[in-house]
C-alpha cells in the first residue's frame, strides 16, 4: 500500500517491526527481503512515486523531479556537483544501469583491514547472485553497443588498453537514448530500466510493506541505546522541504507528522542524507566517525570532436568501459575508470568550456562529439556536517595525489579519443583550450585541476557511516548495525569503508540483501 | 506566462547575460518569431524555463542566486573600471566583464560565473528551438518541452 504524503491531512502513527528510511538501491532491497519473511515494514521516502510514463526530455523539469536540490547539490565551496536521486527508487531511476560487481581485492581488503566478517568474494556472491536475478542483470549484447561506446572501444583497442562491455539491469527498450539520465519512460517490470521502483519496491508492497512518499524523516528516535522509531514530516507535492504555505494554492497548510514506532530502523538515505539524519538525531557514535570518510568518485569530462557524426545520444549510453588504469589487485586505493559519457544537449552544454560564440560553435558539433568521464577511485576523503538549520554541509578537497591521477586520466582520455580519430579535444575548463595534436596534451599538466575552473561531478558519494569491527574507527559493525545503537542498521553506500572504485549500485543492493537476511535470521535485533 | 521568481531588474540582467552566454541574438529572434506574437512579450522561453527551474530550487540556493545577480550587476566599476551597471555595458564591455569573472583568481567569482552560466545554458538548451538550431535529431517524446 502506498500513501502519498502530500494528500495526508492529519498526524499519523505507525507501529511496525521495521522502518526503512529511503527507497533506493539499499532501502528497497532491505524492505522487500524483510517484508517477505513476514515482518511488518514501513518505507519512508522524501520524494514522490514517479510514473515513468510522465518522464520527459525537458531537463530542468526532470532535475526538479528526480534529484535532491534539483541536481544543484554541491560541496561547500561549489567545486564538486553531487547528483543524488530523490523519489521512489532513488538514484536507480536516473543511473545508467551499469551492474558491476565489486572488485574482489576491495572485498578482501575490507575484510582484512576493517575486520568485516563473512564478506569474502565467495560469501558475498550469494547476495550478488540474488540481486542480479531480481534486477534482471545480463550482459549487454554486441548489437546494443552504440556509436559512442564503439568509438571508445576502438580507441581503447588502438591504445592496447584493457576494457570490457559490461552487464546491465535493463530489459528491451524501444527508445533508448542519452535521455536515460532523466529517467526511463519505458521502465516497467521486464522492460526498459529495471530500477528499484519497478523491481524491489512492487515486490515489497506485494509482501505487505507500506510506503509513505513525500515524507521527510526528521529524527531517528532512541531510548537507552535502543531504537524506538522515527519521526517524519509530510511534504507538499512539488516541494522537497516542508513549508507552511503551499506555493501553488497560496493556502496556509499545517505541517503533519508521521510517528513510527519500530524495533529496527534501516537507514538507506544515501551517503549524504544518512549521516545528516544521524547527526541531526544526535545518535551516539563513540569514535566520532559519523559523516567522516566521505568519498565521491569525482568525475571529469573530456570530449573529442570527430569528422563523422557519431550521434552519441542514441542507444544505450554506457555499455563499455576502460578499466586498464584501475589495477586494484596491485594498488587497492587508487586508479580510475574511463567511462563513455554523453547526455541531452543541455547536459553536454554544461560540460563545454567557454561561453558566447565559442561555446555555440562547439555545440554545433553536438552530433560529432564523443566524450568520456574520468571516474576517480579517490583516496581523498571529506566530511558531511550540519549547518545551523540542520542541512548537510559537504566538505571535500582533492588530495595532491588524486589531482595528479585526474590529470593523468584526462591525458589518457584525450589520447584514447585521438586514437579513435578525434580531430580536436574538448576539456571542461571555463576557458577553451583547443587541443588538436597529441603533443599539446601537456597543457593539461600545466593547467592542472583548479576548483571552480573545471567542472567536477559526483554521482557516487560513499563511506560516511563506515562499516568495520572496531567501534573506535567505524560507525557500524560487519552486518550494518550501529556499534552504539541496538536496532539501527545502515544499508546504503555510507557503509563502504573505502572508495569502491566501480559503479556501486549492485554492491549497495547486495550489501542490503546480506544485512536484511541476517537481520531476519536473528530477529528481533 | 507570468514569472514566479525573478523581478524586473533580474529579468533585465538575465536577458543580457543570456545573449552573451549563449552567443546569439536569441531575444531579438524571439521577438521576430511567430510564437512571440501569441506570448507575453517580455519573457523568452529560455527565461521562462530558468524562472520555473529556479522557483523549484531550495531556498538557500535561491537566496545565493539573487545575491549573485545583484553583485554581478553592480561590479563593472570594480573589475573593468566602467561606470554603471552590467545591463548598461556595450556588448564588447559586457564580454570583457563576464570574462573577468570566468578567469578570476578568486574562487568565489569563478563559482558565481559558473553557476549563472550553467543555469542559462540549462534553460537555453532545454528549448526546442535550440535543439533544432543545432540540428540534433534526437528522438523526441510527445510531452516534451512544457516550458515552451
Amino acid at each position: 500500500m502506498t500513501i502519498q504524503g502530500h494528500d495526508v491531512r492529519q498526524n499519523l502513527h505507525e507501529t511496525v517491526d521495521v522502518c526503512v528510511v529511503g527507497t533506493g538501491a539499499g532501502g528497497a532491497v532491505a524492505a522487500k527481503e524483510l517484508a517477505q519473511v513476514g515482518l511488518s515494514v514501513v518505507m519512508l521516502e522524501a520524494g514522490a512515486a514517479h510514473d515513468p510514463k510522465t518522464f520527459s526530455r525537458h531537463m530542468p523539469d526532470m532535475l526538479l523531479r528526480l534529484f535532491w536540490d534539483a541536481g544543484m547539490r554541491t560541496t561547500h565551496d561549489g567545486s564538486v556537483l553531487i547528483s543524488q536521486g530523490l523519489g521512489v527508487g532513488g538514484s536507480t531511476v536516473h543511473n545508467l544501469c551499469y551492474a558491476v560487481r565489486p572488485p574482489n581485492p576491495i572485498l578482501e581488503n575490507w575484510g582484512a583491514e576493517f575486520g568485516i566478517q563473512d564478506l569474502s568474494p565467495r560469501d558475498f556472491s550469494w547476495s550478488l547472485n540474488r540481486v542480479e536475478a531480481t534486477l534482471g542483470v545480463k550482459p549487454i549484447q554486441e548489437n546494443q553497443v552504440n556509436g559512442l561506446n564503439r568509438i571508445i572501444r576502438q580507441g581503447c583497442r588502438a591504445m592496447g588498453w584493457r576494457g570490457t562491455v559490461q552487464k546491465h539491469n535493463r530489459g528491451p527498450c524501444p527508445d533508448c537514448s542519452a535521455d536515460c539520465l532523466l529517467g526511463c519512460p519505458a521502465s516497467e517490470p521486464g522492460l526498459g530500466k529495471q530500477s528499484m521502483a519497478v523491481t524491489y519496491i512492487p515486490q515489497a508492497l506485494e509482501a505487505g510493506a507500506r510506503l509513505y512518499t513525500n515524507c521527510l524523516v526528521e529524527a531517528i528516535n532512541t531510548e537507552h541505546g535502543r531504537i524506538v522509531g522515527a519521526t517524519a514530516r509530510f511534504l507538499s507535492e512539488n516541494m522537497q522541504q516542508p513549508r507552511h504555505t503551499d506555493t501553488k494554492t497560496k493556502e496556509s497548510r499545517e505541517v503533519y507528522q508521521l510517528t513510527v514506532h519500530s524495533k529496527a530502523v534501516i537507514l538507506a538515505a544515501g551517503a549524504v542524507n544518512s549521516p545528516q539524519l544521524w547527526l541531526k538525531s544526535r545518535l551516539p557514535d563513540p569514535g566520532k566517525h559519523a559523516g567522516r570518510n566521505l568519498h565521491l568518485h569525482p568525475a571529469i569530462f573530456v570530449g573529442g570532436i570527430f569528422d563523422q557524426e557519431i550521434d552519441a545520444y542514441q542507444g544505450i549510453p554506457q555499455s563499455f568501459y576502460v578499466d586498464h588504469f584501475l589495477n586494484i589487485a596491485r594498488n587497492s586505493d587508487s586508479g580510475y575508470l574511463l567511462l563513455p559519457a554523453f547526455g541531452p544537449m543541455a547536459l553536454v552544454a554544461l560540460n563545454m568550456p567557454s561561453f558566447g560564440q565559442e561555446h555555440r560553435d562547439l555545440m554545433r558539433c553536438y552530433r560529432s562529439i564523443a566524450a568520456l568521464l574520468v571516474l576517480l577511485h579517490d583516496r581523498s576523503s571529506g566530511r558531511v556536517a550540519l549547518d545551523r538549520q540542520g542541512r548537510p554541509v559537504i566538505r571535500y578537497r582533492l588530495s595532491r595525489a588524486d589531482r595528479a591521477s585526474l590529470v593523468e586520466g584526462l591525458i589518457h582520455g584525450a589520447q584514447l579519443l585521438f586514437a579513435a580519430g578525434a580531430r580536436e579535444i574538448i576539456l571542461p575548463y571555463t576557458q577553451r583550450t583547443a587541443i588538436t595534436r597529441e603533443r599539446d596534451l601537456d597543457v593539461i599538466r600545466r593547467r592542472g585541476i583548479v576548483e571552480n575552473d573545471i567542472l567536477i561531478a559526483s554521482s557516487h558519494p560513499q563511506g560516511t557511516l563506515r562499516m568495520g569491527s572496531d567501534p573506535r574507527k567505524t560507525v557500524v559493525d560487519s552486518f550494518g548495525e550501529a556499534h552504539a545503537v541496538k536496532g539501527l542498521f545502515v544499508v546504503d553506500a555510507s557503509l563502504f569503508p573505502t572508495s569502491i572504485g566501480v559503479p556501486p549500485m549492485l554492491t549497495v543492493a547486495a550489501m542490503a540483501d546480506r544485512i536484511a537476511r541476517r537481520l531476519a535470521a536473528n530477529w528481533p535485533p | 506566462m507570468a514569472l514566479k521568481f525573478f523581478n524586473p531588474i533580474e529579468i533585465k540582467i538575465l536577458n543580457v547575460l543570456t545573449e552573451r552566454v549563449v552567443g546569439s541574438d536569441i531575444y531579438d529572434r524571439w521577438k521576430r518569431s511567430y510564437a512571440y506574437k501569441a506570448s507575453t512579450p517580455d519573457y523568452s522561453p529560455t527565461l521562462t524555463t530558468i524562472d520555473r527551474f529556479v522557483a523549484g530550487l531550495p531556498l538557500n540556493l535561491q537566496v545565493q542566486l539573487r545575491q549573485g545577480l545583484r553583485l554581478f550587476q553592480w561590479c563593472p566599476i570594480l573589475f573593468i573600471g566602467k561606470l554603471g551597471p552590467f545591463t548598461h555595458l556595450s556588448s564588447r564591455d559586457a564580454d570583457t566583464y563576464i570574462r573577468s569573472w570566468a578567469q578570476s583568481r578568486f574562487r568565489l567569482r569563478r563559482r558565481l560565473f559558473r553557476g549563472l552560466r550553467d543555469i542559462i545554458l540549462l534553460g537555453y538548451y532545454s528549448q526546442v528551438d535550440a535543439n533544432i538550431d543545432h540540428a540534433a535529431a534526437a528522438p523526441r517524446r510527445k510531452d516534451d518541452h512544457p516550458g515552451t
